[in-house]
């Protein structure tokens, strides 16, 4: 196609010189048209000259705003202008040929501006899809990461910490055990795809070099490194499970093991259970009060004096 | 001098095929001026585009119009390819374009024949609509429909034509030629037709300029200008392409560029005939229109350039999709044509810009 278009916004109080000097270079008028917006309509002007299509757009036209008609410069505007009031509202002034809303006379004024509920649900989710699928291919491109062999990783400098940390200080501190957790994560996802990328095929073996690194950095009251499975599993899936809630974490523990290969006994089943248990019961202690804490504890340990003497 | 009095003309009157008003404002059987007045068939056909989805609305498309279905079809599909940048294979531009000429060839017969009824000379009428009959019978054999043909899809087309078939195009064409040249001698050499075209409804060059008429009726007042010569589609690979223009400026000078026209197009399809490369005749389309992603698209149907826009919604249904038909443009060149004519020329200049109201309404 060798057809070339282009679409020039303009502004409203513009528009009548615009299609004035247009008229002087010998552009030929091909149509107008309304395209409703949101919140207004968008009026689009056209015009060819040498097999290029110029569209001029006027956008944001709202009841107010009169539109001076440019059928003195092009008769031939009249029928969509004529249209443009009837069919969307647009407040058109001094049309040659003017029919005062009563060219197709429609039934219900302004039909081209209704919109029904669903097709206003269609668009929002279809706007929500490209926000969210925008915000996933900006995300990686911010200062703080690094590129490593094609893909993109997280890398904390020391802006970045301060100025995390200076968020956390106004934070509940059961919420800033959360973020420091999430936070190893992916410090250990980012060790874990930089030493991937450096020379180690792949899977469990690359996670382990990347786990004993990023583990001396997590900080010495962070719990959930109590209830890491013995077995070698993936530091990043690991981090993942350290701020998930203890329910889901022994599901996504057990579904590991079943993965490897394991052959978990019921009994066995049980004791990682019991032991995540206890390690997240540990964990909640530690952002607890102490008063709060001893009360707990003496709860717990009256709890279990009554099941062993059952 | 008379009095000063307005007749209304239309929407249902026995010479006039279309559903358009006029205000004839005439003074001593002469139209001083005149206002048309349109909006009988309104059906929101751009409306529709917002419940039906993109691959749907081909099938309203080419319901807008009788006449120029295909053409409406094909220039749809372009501008969602444009808008989806889909490159469509090459086969099926050459067959979108061999089928619109063919749609132009059987327009220009129908509305030689209906000139021939506004003059008054109904015998030409049947011909000219016997030969049309044959090219709808191509149509039929080649896409199954008469009128409406449903074989042009976003991203190609539905139906190939075979080598066999291409040639049988030729022959019949070759058949219409003959026939149609005799017929054309009644148009253009017969004396009582020159009395009433001759003269009648004259739009000067700069006239026609200054009122950005299109079509047929804008080149037979010498406006140099066809959507084909861009070349878009499968239009680029002509060897020549020069629009058919005449100076007369008046009913007589339509007709003629109308009838030149046929020969032309019956030329195109052979060259693109012979040319046609194989391979597919369409590529699969997924996904839908980019949010806020606009595009444009101008085409060169029988009756003049159509221009097409359509805004994407990231939907599967589109925003916007406007259809500017050549009727609508060339309106104020009739209203212009009828200042000072008699009143027994009107229904023969308003033929002359074949008008269309079904595509000016939607």
């Amino acid at each position: 196609m060798t057809l070339v278009q282009e679409f020039v916004p303009i502004a409203l109080a513009d528009l009548h010189r615009e299609c004035a000097v247009r008229k002087i270079e010998g552009w030929r008028f091909i149509q107008t048209h309304a395209v409703k917006t949101d919140e207004a309509v968008d009026l689009y002007y056209s015009f060819m000259k040498d097999g290029k299509v110029e569209n001029l757009k006027v956008e944001g036209v709202t009841k107010q705003d009169a539109v001076p008609s440019v059928t003195d410069l092009f008769l031939a505007a009249f029928v969509f202008e004529n249209e443009a009031r009837e069919l969307f509202g647009v407040d058109m002034r001094d049309i040659a040929i003017d029919f005062s809303g009563a060219m197709y006379a429609p039934a219900e004024s302004e039909p081209m501006t209704f919109m029904s509920p669903e097709q206003k649900a269609a668009r929002e989710k279809a706007r929500k899809a490209q926000a969210a699928k925008q915000a996933k291919e900006d995300a990686p491109v911010k200062a703080d990461s690094v590129e490593t062999g094609g893909a993109r990783v997280f890398v904390m400098t020391p802006e970045r910490r301060q100025r995390l940390d200076a968020k956390l200080a106004n934070m509940a501190p059961d919420k800033v055990a959360k973020v420091e957790a999430a936070l190893k994560a992916r410090e250990a996802e980012a060790a874990a795809a930089a030493s991937g990328a450096k020379a180690a095929p792949s899977g469990d073996e690359t996670a382990k070099p990347a786990d004993k690194q990023a583990a001396p950095k997590a900080e010495s009251q962070e719990p959930v490194e109590e209830a890491k499975n013995p077995k070698p599993v993936d530091s990043v899936l690991e981090g993942k499970i350290a701020i998930m809630d203890s329910e889901k974490a022994a599901k996504v523990r057990a579904a590991i093991a079943a993965r490897n290969g394991e052959q978990v006994d019921g009994a066995k089943q049980d004791a990682a259970a019991e032991a995540l248990r206890d390690a997240e019961l540990e964990a909640k202690l530690a952002i607890m009060g102490e008063e709060k804490a001893a009360k707990v504890r003496a709860a717990l340990a009256a709890k279990a004096a009554k099941k062993g003497g059952e | 001098m008379g009095k000063k009095s307005i007749i209304p003309f239309g929407p249902q009157h026995p010479v006039l095929p279309e559903p358009i008003h006029l205000d004839l404002v005439v003074e001593d059987e002469v139209v001083l001026e005149a206002t048309p007045q349109i909006g009988f068939i309104h059906r929101g056909l751009e409306r529709l585009v917002q419940t039906k989805d993109y691959n749907q609305f081909i099938y309203v498309a080419e319901r807008i119009c009788g006449i120029c279905a295909f053409g409406h079809s094909m220039g749809y599909a372009e501008t969602i390819e444009r808008l989806m940048g889909v490159e469509v294979p090459k086969r099926a531009e050459y067959l979108r374009v061999i089928w619109h000429e063919l749609s132009r060839v059987h327009s220009h017969i129908l509305w030689l024949g209906l000139a021939a009824d506004a003059f008054g000379h109904e015998a030409l009428f049947m011909h000219c609509w016997r030969l049309r009959e044959r090219v709808l019978d191509l149509f039929e054999k080649t896409t199954g429909g008469r009128v409406i043909f449903s074989v042009v899809k976003v991203g190609g087309v539905q139906r190939d034509i075979d080598k066999s078939m291409l040639s049988e195009f030729l022959h019949v064409l070759d058949g219409i030629k003959d026939e149609y040249e005799q017929i054309c001698k009644a148009f253009l050499d017969e004396p009582s037709v020159r009395n009433r075209t001759y003269g009648v409804g004259v739009i000067p060059h700069e006239e026609a300029l200054s009122l950005s008429m299109v079509g047929p009726f804008a080149r037979a007042s010498a406006v140099n200008y066809d959507v084909r010569m861009l070349g878009n589609g499968a239009y680029g690979d002509l060897s020549d392409f020069r629009p058919i223009l005449s100076d007369n400026c008046d009913c007589y000078a339509r007709m003629e560029v109308r009838a030149a026209e046929v020969p032309q197009s019956i030329e195109i399809i052979r060259e693109l005939a012979s040319k046609i490369p194989d391979g597919d005749i369409a590529v699969p389309v997924k996904g839908s229109p980019a949010i806020g992603s606009e595009a444009c698209n101008v085409l060169e149907q029988p009756r003049g350039e159509c221009y097409y826009f359509a805004k994407g919604n990231g939907t599967k249904y589109l925003d916007r999709m406007r259809m500017r038909t050549p009727t609508s443009q060339n309106l104020a060149g009739m209203a212009v044509a009828l200042k000072g004519c008699d009143v027994a020329d009107v229904n023969m200049i308003v033929l002359t810009i074949d008008p269309c109201i079904s595509c000016t309404e939607r």
